[in-house]
């Protein structure tokens, strides 16, 4: 039964392998390299296709189940409560925890979700599965870091400044300038990283201000409930 | 609002969607753009009030006239030239244009997603994807129902934490800050607490036993077959455009547009398509009319 999903597992990266290929093979050719947008938007899509079989194949029980969704509400109702103060942001510091006190696949099911979930109040758009992925890959790699470790605050908030500046920031700095019109070179790019350092800043401050005000409150919660639960 | 076209089964709508942002995301041919842009324009003066599109267009326009110059100034390719700009670079109309088409594109590609945002609602969302991802549309119900939840919860915590003098709405910085992450944590540990319950509760009503099933209002009946059917008849007919050249185009050194039968083809096609939502709801209302002088 285990290796049958094993194997399936290396027959789905494959296939998603194969599908990339396929993908950028269709856009240097067809289209002539002219379809930045849509080759990297169907790419963002793709990458998040493992993550979600997974989940789905595990079965999770119905108690990590909800606990995961506790967490995703958490995050969405804290981003609504800051929304006046531009890009100050819980979300991917609570994510972090997250992948942190689960594990690194929650920690990308949860930023995924939260970024879906937080559009339907924020309003959907091209830049949805950017966000999605964003956060998803903060809080999938905050977990492969640390989980099952002892957590010290200062390698955390280190984490979270640059997880955000550079994962999330140059990511969605990227689709961006995608999304908008002009020749791709490497000199738009930077320009689109210089104007957008501000915002990255910000959001990278805020992540960390709030890595370090619930690391106490999520994480011993989270392990205490796994504790007295037996979860995992 | 009394659209007809968002009653329609989920599946159609999600499909015809998905092909229209395709579409606008697929072709720079300048034809091609304007039908898209008009065409989603006037879905949405159907889907909102006629405020929020004249906010809209404030916006829309000065944005696409800002990248349509925003590209002149950074590339200076093409063959046309304007004028020349202080530094010595030529500024050319190519440039222009490009820019203006990308724009126009942007433009139409957001007032898509206005429409997709009021047609395309969360339980529709949750009923497409509901019976393939049975755990991940799960996740996402439960967290949609408790998001209202711990609004109110955290407003019973403030309340609470305020008569005893630990508001966070006076004092000093550092002790709002303190009082919020307290409100907080007491939130965190309502909440994964009665989550718990939730998830024994459901376990005790069998979640898991079996295949999940889901109360839907949705049908697919004739309408919603001649409506595919009708969808794909249109993109066979766009395909077959896009195969034999209709929509190639070329904005460097000079605009090079295909201006042949194929083009007419699939702009004929394009049209139809990306306005069947309006000619849906014209058709309704005309239907409802012609009623109502019969009676």
């Amino acid at each position: 039964m285990h290796s049958e999903i094993k194997k399936r597992k290396i027959y789905l990266m494959v296939l998603i392998l194969l599908a990339i290929c396929i993908l950028l093979m269709i856009s240097t050719t067809v289209w002539e390299n002219r379809k930045y947008y849509l080759t990297s938007f169907l790419m963002a899509i793709l990458m998040m296709v493992p993550f979600v079989w997974r989940f789905e194949h595990k079965k999770p029980n119905v108690r990590e189940l909800v606990l995961l969704a506790t967490m995703i509400a958490l995050a969405v109702v804290g981003r609504a409560a800051f929304s006046w103060f531009p890009q100050c942001k819980p979300v991917c510091a609570i994510i972090i925890l997250v992948g942190i006190a689960l594990n690194p696949e929650a920690g990308f099911i949860a930023g995924a979700a939260a970024a879906l979930i937080s559009n339907f109040f924020f309003g959907q758009g091209p830049w949805t599965p950017w966000q999605m992925l964003g956060t998803g890959l903060v809080g999938f790699i905050g977990g492969l870091l640390f989980n099952k470790k002892k957590v010290k605050l200062f390698p955390l908030l280190l984490y979270g400044f640059f997880s955000v500046l550079l994962i999330y920031g140059l990511l969605l700095d990227t689709a961006s300038l995608l999304m908008f019109p002009s020749e791709i070179s490497w000199e738009a790019l930077l320009a689109m990283y210089i104007s957008g350092i501000v915002f990255n800043l910000v959001h990278a401050i805020a992540t960390v201000l709030f890595l370090w005000l619930l690391k106490k409150a999520i994480l011993s919660k989270l392990d205490r409930l796994q504790q007295k639960y037996e979860l995992d | 609002m009394n659209d007809t076209f968002s009653k329609l089964h989920p599946a159609v709508t999600f499909f015809y969607f998905i092909i229209v942002l395709l579409m606008t995301m697929l072709t720079m041919h300048p034809i091609f753009l304007i039908i898209g842009f008009i065409s989603s324009f006037c879905y949405c003066c159907f889907l909102k009030p006629w405020q929020k599109i004249i906010k809209m267009i404030c916006w829309l326009i000065p944005m696409i006239l800002f990248l349509g110059c925003f590209n002149a100034f950074f590339s200076h390719a093409g063959i046309t030239m304007l004028f020349y700009l202080p530094n010595g670079n030529p500024v050319t109309m190519e440039a222009f244009l490009y820019g203006l088409a990308t724009a126009t594109m942007f433009a139409a590609m957001y007032m898509w997603f206005i429409c997709y945002n009021t047609v395309m609602t969360t339980d529709k969302f949750l009923y497409l994807f509901g019976k393939k991802l049975p755990s991940v549309s799960l996740l996402l119900s439960l967290s949609l129902r408790f998001i209202p939840r711990f609004r109110t919860r955290i407003c019973q915590i403030t309340q609470a934490q305020e008569q005893i003098g630990r508001g966070n709405r006076e004092g000093n910085l550092k002790k709002r800050l303190q009082c919020s992450a307290r409100i907080f944590s007491i939130a965190v540990t309502w909440a994964l607490e009665s989550g718990i319950i939730t998830a024994d509760s459901m376990k005790s009503r069998g979640y898991g036993a079996g295949k999940r099933t889901s109360f839907s209002v949705y049908h697919w009946e004739m309408r919603e077959k001649m409506l595919v059917t009708m969808m794909i008849l249109l993109l066979l007919g766009l395909g077959i455009a896009v195969g034999t050249g209709g929509i190639t185009v070329k904005y460097y050194p000079a605009i090079v547009f295909s201006q042949n039968g194929a083009m007419i083809c699939g702009c004929i096609c394009y049209t139809v398509f990306s306005l069947l939502p309006v000619i849906i709801n014209g058709k309704e209302a005309f239907v409802w009319k012609h009623l109502k002088l019969d009676t």
